[in-house]
C-alpha cells in the first residue's frame, strides 16, 4: 500500500504532478496513454472552468502520471462531474495500483448513486490499507444499509480501534445494535456519542428511536423534535478528503466549504483572502459580500465586517440573510438604531424566518418595547417550536414584563429541549419563586449546584426558597456547602450568619458561629458595609450581649451617612436597635 | 507536446481495465427485453412522446411534476386517461395553454380519443396531482386537481362532459397542492377531499450544483405548507375543515397520501409522506378529527430517526399476515422505506428485512405501487424513478440533453410469497432499453386481459402506457358499489379466499405519487380455479359474503346483496 501520512498525501500527490509534469517539459518524448474524458463545460462556474484546464494541462504533459489522471479527477468529483471523474479515477489507479488514495476517492465519487460500484472501489482501497479510519466508516456505512450488520459493525469497532473519538463510528455501531434490536448495547453507543458530540441531531434523532424501541413515545418525540435543531450530520474527519477539498474545491459552493472548513480550523486570514480571491474576480457579488462580512466577524475589524455587509445588502436589496445577520452584528456592537433598522429590513424581507423575528423581537424588548416585540417572538416560537434559543428570548420577556406564569412555560419548554441550559433554569427557578412555588424553585437551584457548584447566586436563591418555606434546616446546610465551595464569597458568608444568628427556630441557631463570621466579614475581610456590622450586631444579640449588640446597630447606622444606601435597610437597623436596647434579639421573620 | 500519442494507447485499450472494478461505469449494459411490463408503442389517439417546454432554469416545479389519473370518465366500463400538464407561459404565468391537461378517452385496447375539448377538460393551471370520485353521488366521476396556483374541483355530467365548479363549490386553495385523495372522513356519505400540500415555494431563489450550473433547489430552501381537508356538504359545496379537524399547524411538504385503517379502529386515518420531514399519520376518531401520531406509530421516520425524502407511498399487505405494510419511495441515497404493521396502530422501519435496501438506495423513487402483477397471489412493488440532480448519464438514458442526466430505469420487484422482495433486473421497461425521468404511476386494466396495467407519466410531459406480458394466474378486479350511496364504496375492504390463501385490499386507499388508478380493486389468484369465499366489509362496519366463485372476471359487488 502507498498512503503518506494523511492530511498530507494529496498535496503531495498533486506535487508529483507537477514534477512530473517539468520534467516531461526537459525530456519531451513523454507517451501519452488514453484520452482525457469528455467534460461538458456548459454552464460550468468559470473558475471551475479554469482549474479543469489547468489539471487537463497538465495531464496532456503527463499521461504516465497517476497523480495528473487522479488530480483531475477529483477536480471533476468535486464538481458534480462524476462521470468522467471516476474515467480518470480508473486511469490513476490503472497507472498506479499499489495508490490507496483513488480507489478511496473513486469510491467516494461513487458512493450516491452506484453503492455496488462504490464497495467494489472501498474493498480495492481496504486492501490497500486497511487502517485509514474514515475508508472504515464510509465502507460500514454503505454495507450497513444493506442490512449486514455483523460485517459494518466489525468495519466500525476497527475505525474506533485507530480512533475511538470518531462519532461516526460510535453512531454507526448503534444503528447495526437497532437493527438487530440489542438496545442495551446502542443505548451505550449512544452515550458515547452524546459524550463526544451532544449537539449533534443526528445522534438525537437515533435516540429518538432508541426511545421509540424502549417504549418511551414521549422522550421519542422530545429527542426527534431537539434534533431539529441541531447538527443534522456528523462530519466524517477525512484528512485526505479534506486537502482535496481545499486544494481542488473551487467555484461559489466549494468556496463556502472551504471557508467553513477555514473558520472551523480558526484559518481566519486564509478564509478572508479566500473571499478576496473571489472578489478579485467578481466584485460585485453580493454574496462573496456576505460571506466576506461573515468570516470578517471573526475578527475586530469593524469597518471591514460594516463594509462587505453594506456591500452585500447594496448589491442584493434582497438579501434576507444579508440584512439579518448584518442586524445581529451590529446589535452585538451596539449600534441599537442601526441594529433595528436592517433587522426591520430582513423581517420585510422574509417575513417568517425565525430568526429575524427572533433577534428583532429581542431587540425591541431590550429596548422596552414589548408591544412589538413580544408578538415578534410568539411569531418566531410558533415558527421554530423546537429552537431553545427563541424559547429562552421569550420566556425573558414575559419575566421582563412580569408574566411569571408565561414565562415558568416557556422556561419549562427550553428545559425540556435543551436541560442543560442552566441560565434558563436559573431564570426559571427565579420565576418560579415569584410565583410561591418554592419547593419547585429550589429543585431548579438545587439542579444548579449540582452541576456547577462555582456560582453564587444559585446557591443564594437556594437557601432562600428554602427559607421561604421554612425549611430552615435545609436553608442552613445549603449555605454550609456553599460556603465550603466558595470560602471566599461574602455573600454566602453573610447569609449564613444572619441565618444562624436570626433562624426562628433555636434549634438551628448558633450564635457563637455566626458572630465569627461577622467579625470576619467586617475587621477580617474590612466590610463597611451596614448590613455586616448589622449581622454582627444580630449575632451579639443573640448570644445575649444586647451592649455589643447595641453598638453595632449604632455602627450600621453610621455608615449609612457615608453611603445613604436602602432607606427600608435603614429603617429595619433602627427598629432592631430598639429591641436591642429591650434585650429582645431579631428573628427573621416569613 | 506530443498530442500523436493520445490515439495510440487508446487502441491498447486499458481504459477500461482496473483490478477489482469490474470494468467501467460507462459500459452500456446489455439491451434485454422487459419480461414483466413492456411500455406499448403502439398507442393510437396518445402522443405519448409530446414533451412539454421548458425555459432551462431549473425550476423546481418541473422537477416533482407529472401525474396522471386512470378512470371512467364516461361510465362505458373501461379505463379512460386525464393527463396532467405543466408549463409556464410568457413571463412565466402558471396558467397557459401549453400546460393544458389532456383527456384521453379509451376506444379499444391502446385506442385512444383526444376529448379535451368536449369534455372541457383542458384546465390551462400548472398541474401536480390529481383525482377522481364521485362527488354528489350521482354514479359518475368527477375530478380534482391540484395545481401550482389554484386549485380546480370539475363536476361530471356523466357524458364525459365537465364543468369548472371550484368557486360555486367554495373551494378556495392556491399554492402548491401534490397528491390528492377523495375519502369520506366523517363517515357521512360523501366523499371529502384531502389535498396535501407541498412548500411555500419562491421562484426568485434559484439554485446551483456544485460546478455553478443551474440545478432544481432542495426543499430544505422553503418551509412547508399545511395539508388541507375539505368536507363535502352534500350540496355541491366544500367546507374547508383542515383547523376544526386537527390538520392545521402541522406543517410538512407533502407529496403522497394514502387512507387507510392505520391504527385497526374501523375507521379511515391519513398517511402522508412529507419530503424532509417527519411523515404525517393522522388518525381519526371516527368523526373526522384527527391526531397526528406518526411518531408514535413508528411512522414518521426511518429506523435511525432520520427523516427522508417520502414521495410516494403504496399501501398493502406484503407477508399475508394481516397487516398491511406501508412503502414510501425516497431520494437517492436513502432506502425506499417498508414500514411493518407489527400490532394494530404500530409499525417499525422492516426495509432491510423485506430486502429492499441495497436495491433502492441508488435511486430517486416517486410513484409506487403494490400490487400482484404476476398474479400469483401475492403482492410485488413497483416504484418509478427519476434523480431531482444530474448525475451520470444512464444507459438508454432518454429526454434530450436536459433530462438525461436525470433518467433513471424504473424497478418491479417481485414477492417470493414470503414477503421478501427481489428486483427483477428486466422487469419494467421499452424494448430499447429507454429510460426516462418517472413520476407517475396510475394501475388499471388497459386491454382488458384482466391483469394490471401501468400508465407511467414523465417529468418531461411524457406519458408510457406499459403492458402487463408477465402475469400467468388467475385474477379477480372487485367494484365494490354502495346502491344507497350510488358509488364506490371507497373505504371498504375485499376479502378473498382462494387457493388457501386470504388477501385483503382496500377500496380507494390512493397513494403512488400525484396519480390516481382505477377504483375497482384487484386480486392475483394464482393457480386457483375457484374462489372459496369472497366478503365485503362495508366503511359502516358491516360484513357482507357474496356468492361469487368463479375467477377471472370483474365483478360488481353490491351493498345489500351479499349475505
Amino acid at each position: 500500500m502507498k498512503r503518506a501520512a494523511p492530511g498530507h498525501l494529496f498535496l503531495l500527490l498533486v506535487a508529483i504532478s507537477v514534477v512530473l509534469l517539468l520534467v516531461w517539459n526537459n525530456n519531451g518524448d513523454e507517451t501519452s496513454e488514453a484520452m482525457v474524458p469528455a467534460i461538458d463545460r456548459a454552464g460550468l462556474h468559470p473558475a471551475v472552468v479554469k482549474r479543469i484546464d489547468e489539471r487537463i494541462g497538465a495531464l496532456e504533459q503527463s499521461f504516465d502520471s497517476a497523480a495528473s489522471w487522479g488530480t483531475l479527477g477529483v477536480v471533476l468529483d468535486l464538481h458534480d462531474l462524476q462521470a468522467p471523474a471516476i474515467e480518470c479515477y480508473l486511469q490513476a489507479i490503472d497507472r498506479d495500483p499499489a495508490q490507496f488514495i483513488w480507489p478511496y476517492f473513486a469510491g467516494i465519487c461513487a458512493t450516491i448513486g452506484n453503492r455496488d460500484r462504490a464497495l467494489q472501489f472501498f474493498a480495492t482501497a481496504h486492501k490497500l490499507d486497511g487502517d485509514y479510519p474514515p475508508l472504515l466508516i464510509r465502507q460500514g456505512l454503505l454495507i450497513l444499509q444493506g442490512g449486514e450488520t455483523e460485517k459494518a459493525r466489525a468495519l466500525f469497532e476497527q475505525a474506533m480501534s485507530f480512533d475511538d473519538t470518531l462519532i461516526q463510528g460510535h453512531l454507526g455501531l448503534a444503528r447495526c445494535f437497532m437493527i438487530d434490536g440489542d438496545l442495551d448495547s446502542a443505548g451505550r453507543a449512544l452515550d458515547r456519542c452524546d459524550e463526544l458530540q451532544p449537539t449533534s441531531g443526528e445522534v438525537a434523532a437515533t435516540r429518538s428511536m432508541w426511545w421509540q424501541g424502549r417504549g418511551d413515545a414521549d422522550q421519542a418525540a422530545l429527542s426527534l423534535e431537539m434534533s431539529r435543531n441541531k447538527t443534522p450530520r456528523e462530519p466524517l474527519p477525512d484528512p485526505l478528503r479534506n486537502d482535496a477539498v481545499m486544494s481542488e474545491g473551487v467555484g461559489p459552493q466549494w468556496w463556502m466549504e472551504r471557508s467553513r472548513r477555514l473558520v472551523a480550523a480558526n484559518r481566519i486570514d486564509a478564509a478572508l483572502d479566500l473571499w478576496r480571491g473571489a472578489l478579485a474576480e467578481d466584485p460585485d457579488n453580493p454574496e462573496f459580500h456576505y460571506q466576506m462580512a461573515r468570516v470578517a466577524e471573526r475578527t475586530a475589524d469593524h469597518k471591514l465586517i460594516i463594509s462587505h455587509y453594506l456591500a452585500a445588502t447594496l448589491g442584493d436589496p434582497r438579501m434576507a440573510k444579508g440584512f439579518s445577520d448584518f442586524g445581529a452584528f451590529l446589535l452585538k456592537i451596539g449600534n441599537r438604531s442601526a441594529a433595528e433598522k436592517a433587522l426591520r429590513s430582513a423581517l420585510q424581507l422574509a417575513p417568517d424566518s425565525d430568526v429575524v423575528q427572533g433577534n428583532l423581537g429581542a431587540l425591541l424588548m431590550s429596548g422596552g418595547n414589548s408591544e412589538e416585540g413580544i408578538p415578534l417572538l410568539e411569531a418566531a416560537r410558533d415558527t421554530s417550536p423546537g429552537n431553545a434559543d427563541v424559547r429562552f428570548n421569550l420566556a425573558m420577556a414575559w419575566k421582563t414584563i412580569g408574566d411569571n406564569a408565561r414565562a415558568s412555560e416557556e422556561f419549562s419548554a427550553v428545559l425540556q429541549l435543551d436541560p442543560a441550559r442552566t441560565r434558563a433554569r436559573f431564570e426559571w427557578g427565579v420565576v418560579l419563586a415569584e410565583l410561591g412555588q418554592l419547593d419547585q424553585a429550589a429543585e431548579q437551584f438545587s439542579q444548579i449546584v449540582a452541576s456547577d457548584p462555582t456560582r453564587e447566586a444559585p446557591w443564594v436563591n437556594l437557601a432562600r426558597a428554602y427559607l421561604g418555606n421554612q425549611r430552615y434546616k435545609d436553608a442552613i446546610t445549603t449555605l454550609r456547602s456553599a460556603r465550603e465551595k466558595l470560602p471566599k464569597n461574602g455573600k454566602i458568608a453573610a447569609d449564613l450568619a444572619w441565618l444562624l444568628a436570626t433562624c426562628p427556630e433555636a434549634r438551628w441557631r448558633n450564635g457563637a458561629e455566626a458572630q465569627q463570621i461577622a467579625v470576619l466579614l467586617c475587621e477580617g475581610v474590612g466590610s463597611t458595609h451596614p448590613s455586616s456590622f448589622d449581622i454582627w450586631a444580630a449575632s451579639l444579640a443573640e448570644v445575649g450581649d444586647f451592649e455589643g449588640a447595641v453598638e453595632k446597630a449604632q455602627q450600621a447606622l453610621g455608615l449609612f451617612d457615608d453611603n445613604p444606601g436602602n432607606p427600608r435597610q435603614r429603617s429595619d437597623i433602627e427598629q432592631r436597635l430598639q429591641g436591642y436596647l429591650a434585650h429582645k434579639p431579631y428573628r427573621i421573620e416569613n | 507536446m506530443q498530442k500523436g500519442g493520445l490515439f495510440r494507447l487508446l487502441v491498447c485499450g486499458s481504459i477500461l481495465s482496473f483490478a477489482g472494478c469490474t470494468g467501467s461505469v460507462f459500459t452500456p449494459s446489455p439491451i434485454l427485453m422487459p419480461s414483466h411490463f413492456i411500455e406499448v408503442d403502439e398507442v393510437s389517439g396518445i402522443p405519448c412522446d409530446e414533451t412539454l417546454p421548458v425555459v432551462g432554469d431549473r425550476f423546481m416545479p418541473e422537477s416533482m411534476a407529472g401525474g396522471c389519473v386512470l378512470f371512467d370518465c364516461d361510465g362505458d366500463g373501461d379505463l379512460d386517461l386525464y393527463r396532467l400538464r405543466f408549463a409556464r407561459g410568457p413571463n412565466g404565468v402558471l396558467e397557459c395553454d401549453a400546460g393544458a391537461n389532456r383527456l384521453y378517452r379509451q376506444d379499444g385496447p391502446w385506442e385512444f380519443t383526444d376529448i379535451t375539448e368536449s369534455s372541457n377538460l383542458g384546465d390551462r393551471g400548472y398541474a401536480m396531482g390529481a383525482a377522481s370520485g364521485d362527488i354528489d353521488n350521482d354514479g359518475d366521476l368527477d375530478l380534482y386537481i391540484g395545481n401550482l396556483g389554484a386549485d380546480r374541483l370539475y363536476l361530471n355530467y356523466g357524458n364525459g362532459h365537465f364543468t369548472d365548479i371550484t368557486s360555486e363549490a367554495g373551494i378556495d386553495v392556491e399554492g402548491w397542492s401534490s397528491s390528492v385523495l377523495f375519502v369520506d372522513v366523517d363517515r357521512d356519505g360523501y366523499l371529502d377531499l384531502y389535498i396535501t400540500r407541498y412548500l411555500a415555494f419562491n421562484d426568485k431563489i434559484s439554485g446551483q450544483d456544485a460546478a455553478g450550473r443551474p440545478e432544481y433547489l432542495p426543499p430544505s430552501r422553503f418551509k412547508g405548507l399545511d395539508d388541507r381537508l375539505l368536507r363535502n356538504n352534500g350540496d355541491g359545496t366544500f367546507t374547508d375543515i383542515s383547523a376544526e379537524a386537527g390538520i392545521s399547524g402541522h406543517p410538512g411538504k407533502g407529496l403522497g397520501v394514502v387512507a387507510t385503517d392505520l391504527d385497526g379502529d374501523g375507521d379511515i386515518d391519513l398517511y402522508v409522506a412529507n419530503d424532509g420531514e417527519p411523515n404525517h399519520a393522522w388518525i381519526n376518531d371516527g368523526a373526522g378529527h384527527f391526531v397526528e401520531s406518526a411518531l408514535t406509530m413508528g411512522l414518521a421516520v426511518n429506523l435511525f430517526g432520520q427523516s427522508e425524502a417520502g414521495m410516494g407511498i403504496a399501501v398493502g399487505d406484503l407477508d399475508g399476515d394481516g397487516f398491511d405494510e406501508i412503502v414510501v419511495t425516497h431520494l437517492v441515497h436513502e432506502t425506499d422505506t417498508i414500514y411493518r404493521s407489527t400490532a394494530a396502530g404500530h409499525y417499525s422501519d422492516a426495509t432491510t428485512t423485506f430486502g429492499l435496501a441495497p436495491a433502492t438506495i441508488d435511486f430517486t423513487g416517486f410513484g409506487t405501487a403494490l400490487v400482484d402483477t404476476d398474479q400469483d397471489g401475492d403482492l410485488d412493488l413497483i416504484t418509478v424513478h427519476g434523480r431531482v440532480l444530474r448525475k451520470s448519464i444512464h444507459p438508454g438514458a432518454a429526454g434530450g440533453e436536459y433530462w438525461e442526466p436525470y433518467a433513471e430505469e424504473n424497478h418491479l420487484f417481485l414477492n417470493d410469497g414470503t414477503g421478501k422482495l427481489h428486483l427483477e433486473a428486466t422487469g419494467i421497461g421499452h424494448p430499447s432499453g429507454r429510460v426516462e425521468v418517472s413520476r407517475g404511476l396510475a394501475l388499471g386494466d388497459l386491454d382488458g386481459d384482466g391483469d394490471p396495467d401501468l400508465v407511467i407519466a414523465n417529468a418531461d410531459g411524457t406519458i408510457r402506457l406499459v403492458r402487463n406480458v408477465g402475469a400467468d394466474g388467475s385474477w379477480l378486479w372487485v367494484l365494490a358499489f354502495d346502491p344507497a350511496l350510488n358509488r364506490c364504496a371507497i373505504g371498504s375492504v375485499v376479502e378473498v379466499e382462494a387457493g388457501g390463501k386470504t388477501q385483503r385490499r382496500r377500496v380507494g386507499a390512493g397513494g403512488s405519487y400525484l396519480s390516481c388508478g382505477d377504483e375497482r380493486v384487484h386480486f392475483g389468484l394464482g393457480s386457483a380455479s375457484k374462489i372459496e369465499v369472497i366478503r365485503v366489509h362495508w366503511p359502516d362496519g358491516t360484513s357482507e359474503q357474496f356468492p361469487v366463485s368463479q375467477v377471472n372476471q370483474v365483478v360488481v359487488l353490491k351493498k345489500g346483496e351479499g349475505a
